[in-house]
């Protein structure tokens, strides 16, 4: 699947910029194949790239760059001093041991700083998310947009309406140093600097992500949207995202990430911490869509207080390697955990992929509903924990996992564990793998539907539990790319 | 039925450090955070392995678990960051005489 | 530990962990065993049917007469039971492992059944006390061959087990094996059940049930390794005080094996604040044409079975009685009417009795 797409000089960008698409012509070019569509990267016009490699001296110079104040510089060399200290994790995937950190840029610097108007944007990377269809969406559909390209955030909007109700929704740089007690009192709490390896690094060098503060009582009613994208060949991408829901306030925050495709490996490790306290309700949608050089490694951690529900909606299609478990903390006695997770594992791909659940508080309930599709000697992982701590009684929780394997050489794996220390509660977990039914494709193919839409059509009911609780276009460019990636496996 | 047991003198604890006992199969350190001293279980309720050994910040009086990071405060045993949830059994610690001795049960 | 055999230490191949938590024995603490403090004792012969020391015993069989085509021998420190092709042993054989106490015991047991070969083994593992037994066991079932092996592990419960046991199931062989866990304090057992014949079918059944604080722990594989293969596994435990188990069972699907038809089923009933009970089933895919389905529960005596019982007229702590026998019968259930139902009822009954009060 990695090939490497023909440079585009500057005249090929032009004229893509002057083509106005339309709704539904931009549609249609979702059927484009992943090459064309994401493949391209732009010349690199940096204002300053890191040479390839990680040590103090660059940790200090991203620090200096973002003017930071002391304790988040202490906090990165700590963690960096952490990263050295742990050893890289053997369990998961063998290709983990294929990671080469001193062959990485870690730092990337593409604009001077988040614009506010698209007009602002340097024109190469506008042109980007222009292909890529973001500011179309942003005027239908959302609450506030940010756009990360390399290493920072270079545009940001948040509707005005929100900023009135004191919502804040901007890039963690620019939180940092516009709200720095509020991020104090939140940042790294929920995943401690030392907590894996892969946390540790992007403690040192973590840039852009976003932040999200919503104040009590208030709802968010349309989505926050960010967009991630990298570049430039063997970059790491380590954003930080932190979103705070306060007492009683809803909020919805989904994420795209894309890069070219290189055959050289890129690294993403990012890590997000939410926090629902009482009351509160936080939905976070991933759709991961990274080419297939990229190593996807990412530590992702919520706690939900009294009443409180946090839901993940994780979709993993693209990167070489993912290795993501997001996990709920149920703290606060009758709060709530659901993750809803896809994984699509293609040629040469290893999505390791699930969720944990820790029920610490009493009548807790949660949900995880994981879906598999393994096709060309991909193979798809379900790794997950449902713990049950002392003292959380009248726990309730329900497991689902299904793998579809279309062929094969594909190959399928779940391990759950679970873990329970106390008597009154309900547990059950499921696991069915399988390949499409003889039956249901007889029963499609003898109402006139040819095979290969019959299996399109079984797969996306398949996955439709999940793919209805994404937003309309990430649904439609779901459905689309899993369609493509079939069509490759049947002709 | 508690009995108490010595520890160390207290010259032999200066402020920052740590003394780890075993007593009754289970371990449990005693810190010296400025001045006053405490005693939690030698636990990390994230993993159940050593949690002592980790770097003490004396000002904020915790704890940070050498594996995953998690903080405990050393007054309540209880952790103030994830990935541990669960407290630890604290101790009481008392000076008789220069002799720190630890109270257990 | 060099007294233990290298099937045996797989587990502990990295040394004994230096505490509960270090990865991969985070769920069994053996911390607290000295293997020293044992004396090791001369490999010997199991012994054939009863006698057994009285009370303790998980059931009686009487040693029987073998048929032609049938031998008990004991070569290389190994009871080794044979049946040959086409003979058919009717009569349970049964053989009984009693460790004495503070002794460290490695019991070998290897029971081969040829083509077309049918028998029943029943091998039955207690001590007089607190022991070390460390046990390795190997089936091997020839084309056609079927074979009924029930291990009742009921050791006291200061002893340790360590158990490597492997199955292997040729073309069209059926293996129906059940493992008791009941005594002992603490250790580690490998069942490992490999079909490497079409057609090989293997049911595997696990009861245990723990009180005070024993803990009990489970290792189970299916490797399904030719196609058109199944296997069924059910394990159900009950604990009560501060007891706790943990199983972790893997159905590995080998390139090839199409139509393997796989479950794995575990459940727990916990009947105190203490208990813990922690369950890792794992699948591990690599053939498409298959059905491969695993479950697993942790529930507390279920309220609608009770409640309809008191509808009935019983009293509380006797309806909850029944559901709890009915939670562990249910296993008893798989077998045909006969005697293996009453045995294993029977046994279940009794150590239910033992931790209930």
């Amino acid at each position: 699947m990695a090939t490497t797409a023909p440079r585009i000089d500057a005249d090929e960008l032009q004229e893509a910029q002057v083509e106005q698409l339309t709704e539904n012509e931009q549609l249609a070019t979702i059927n484009a194949d992943y090459d064309e569509r994401y493949g391209f990267h732009d010349a690199e016009n940096y204002l300053y790239k890191a040479p390839k490699g990680i040590n103090r001296e660059i940790v200090e110079k991203i620090s200096e760059f973002k003017s930071e104040p002391q304790w988040m510089r202490d906090f990165r060399l700590k963690a960096l001093e952490y990263f050295f200290a742990k050893p890289q994790p053997t369990w998961g995937s063998p290709m983990l041991q294929e990671v080469d950190y001193d062959d990485i840029h870690y730092f990337v610097r593409a604009s001077e700083r988040a614009e506010r108007s698209w007009d602002d944007v340097p024109e190469d990377v506008k042109n980007t998310f222009d292909r890529l269809g973001i500011p179309e969406a942003e005027r239908k559909f959302l609450s506030g947009v940010g756009a990360q390209y390399e290493s920072e955030v270079v545009y940001h909007q948040i509707n005005q309406e929100l900023v009135a109700k004191g919502v804040i929704f901007t890039d963690m740089d620019t939180a940092l140093r516009e709200h720095e007690e509020l991020v104090r009192e939140y940042f790294a709490t929920i995943i401690p600097p030392n907590d894996n390896k892969l946390a540790a690094l992007n403690s040192s060098v973590w840039s852009g992500g976003s932040f999200v503060y919503v104040p009590k009582g208030v709802h968010v009613e349309m989505p926050l949207q960010a967009y991630f994208r990298i570049n430039t060949e063997s970059m790491g991408q380590f954003e930080r995202t932190l979103i705070i829901a306060d007492e009683g306030s809803y909020v919805h925050y989904v994420e795209g990430c894309t890069a070219p495709t290189y055959s050289s490996a890129s690294l993403h490790s990012a890590v997000v911490e939410l926090i629902a306290k009482p009351g509160a309700r936080i939905r976070y949608t991933t759709v991961q869509n990274w080419s297939a050089n990229v190593f996807n490694l990412v530590t992702k951690r919520a706690v939900a207080y009294e009443d409180a529900t946090v839901e993940w909606v994780d979709c993993n299609l693209g990167s070489k390697l993912t290795m993501k478990y997001p996990s709920v903390y149920l703290l606060g006695e009758r709060a709530h955990g659901e993750i809803l997770s896809i994984a699509f594992a293609g040629r040469g791909q290893h999505q390791d992929a699930g969720g944990k659940i820790i029920h610490v508080a009493p009548n807790t309930t949660s949900n995880i509903f994981a879906k598999s599709i393994s096709k060309d000697g991909g193979r798809g992982s379900y790794r997950g924990l449902l713990e049950i701590a002392k003292g959380a009684h009248g726990s309730r929780s329900k497991v689902v996992c299904d793998a579809l394997l279309l062929d094969e050489t594909s190959r399928s794996d779940t391990y759950p564990t679970i873990r329970i220390s106390e008597d009154d509660v309900n547990v059950g977990h499921e696991a069915t793998v399988s390949k499409v039914g003889e039956d249901q494709l007889f029963y499609l193919m003898s109402h006139g539907i040819p095979e290969d839409e019959a299996s399109k059509l079984i797969v996306n009911g398949f996955i439709e539990p999940i793919t209805k609780e994404l937003p309309m276009e990430y649904a439609v460019e779901m459905n689309r790319l899993i369609e493509l990636q079939m069509e490759g496996s049947i002709g | 039925m508690t009995s108490v047991i010595e520890v160390c003198p207290l010259s032999e604890l200066p402020p920052g450090r740590v003394r780890i006992v075993e007593h009754a199969g289970i371990e449990v350190g005693i810190f010296n955070c400025n001045g006053e001293l405490f005693a939690i279980e030698d636990r990390c309720s994230h993993d159940d392995g050593p949690l002592a050994e980790g770097v003490i910040d004396a000002g904020a009086c915790t704890v940070e678990c050498p594996r995953h990071g998690a903080i405990f405060d050393l007054r309540t045993g209880r952790p103030k960051t994830l990935p541990a949830y669960e407290p630890v059994e604290t101790f009481t610690v008392t000076v008789d005489e220069e002799m720190i001795k630890l109270e257990v049960d | 530990m060099a007294e233990l055999t290298a099937v045996a230490a797989g587990p502990l191949a990295g040394g004994l962990p230096t505490f509960k938590g270090r990865p991969g024995w985070e769920f069994t603490d053996i911390s607290a065993l000295d293997v020293s403090a044992y004396e090791l004792m001369p490999a010997a012969p199991a012994a054939l049917g009863t006698p057994t020391p009285s009370g303790s015993s998980l059931w009686e069989l009487p040693a029987s007469e073998l048929p032609d085509g049938v031998s008990v021998r004991f070569e290389d420190e190994t009871t080794v039971v044979s049946v040959g092709a086409g003979t058919v042993l009717a009569a349970p054989l049964a053989l009984n492992v009693i460790v004495p106490e503070g002794r460290l015991y490695n019991q070998r047991t290897r029971v081969v059944l040829e083509e077309g070969a049918q028998a029943e083994v029943w091998e039955q593992l207690l001590s007089d006390g607190d022991c070390l037994l460390n046990l390795s066991t190997e089936l091997v079932l020839g084309d056609g061959a079927s074979l009924r092996y029930v291990c009742g592990q009921g050791l006291a419960e200061q002893a340790w087990i360590f158990g490597a046991q492997h199955a292997t199931v040729g073309r069209d062989a059926r293996l129906d094996w059940v493992a008791l866990g009941f005594g002992s304090r603490s250790g580690h057992v490998l069942m490992q059940t490999r079909l490497t014949g079409e057609g090989a079918e293997a049911r595997v059944t696990g009861a245990y049930a723990t009180h005070g604080g024993q803990h009990i722990d489970f290792d189970t594989t299916q490797e399904h390794a030719a196609a058109n293969t199944t296997s069924d596994l059910a394990f159900r435990g009950v604990l009560t005080d501060r007891s706790s188990a943990v199983w972790k069972g893997n159905i590995i699907v080998d390139p090839g094996a199409q139509k393997t038809d796989a479950f794995q089923d575990s459940r727990n009933l916990l009947l105190s604040k203490r208990a813990h009970a922690d369950s890792i089933p794992g699948l591990e895919i690599q053939a498409n044409d298959v059905r491969c389905t695993h479950a697993a529960a942790v529930a507390q005596v279920d309220p609608e079975q009770l409640f309809y019982l008191r509808a009935h007229g019983m009293p509380e702590a006797d309806a909850k009685r029944l559901v709890i026998e009915g939670f562990l019968a249910a296993l008893v259930e798989r077998f045909e009417p006969g005697p293996v139902r009453e045995i294993l009822g029977a046994a279940l009954e009794r150590r239910l009795q033992l931790i209930l009060g």
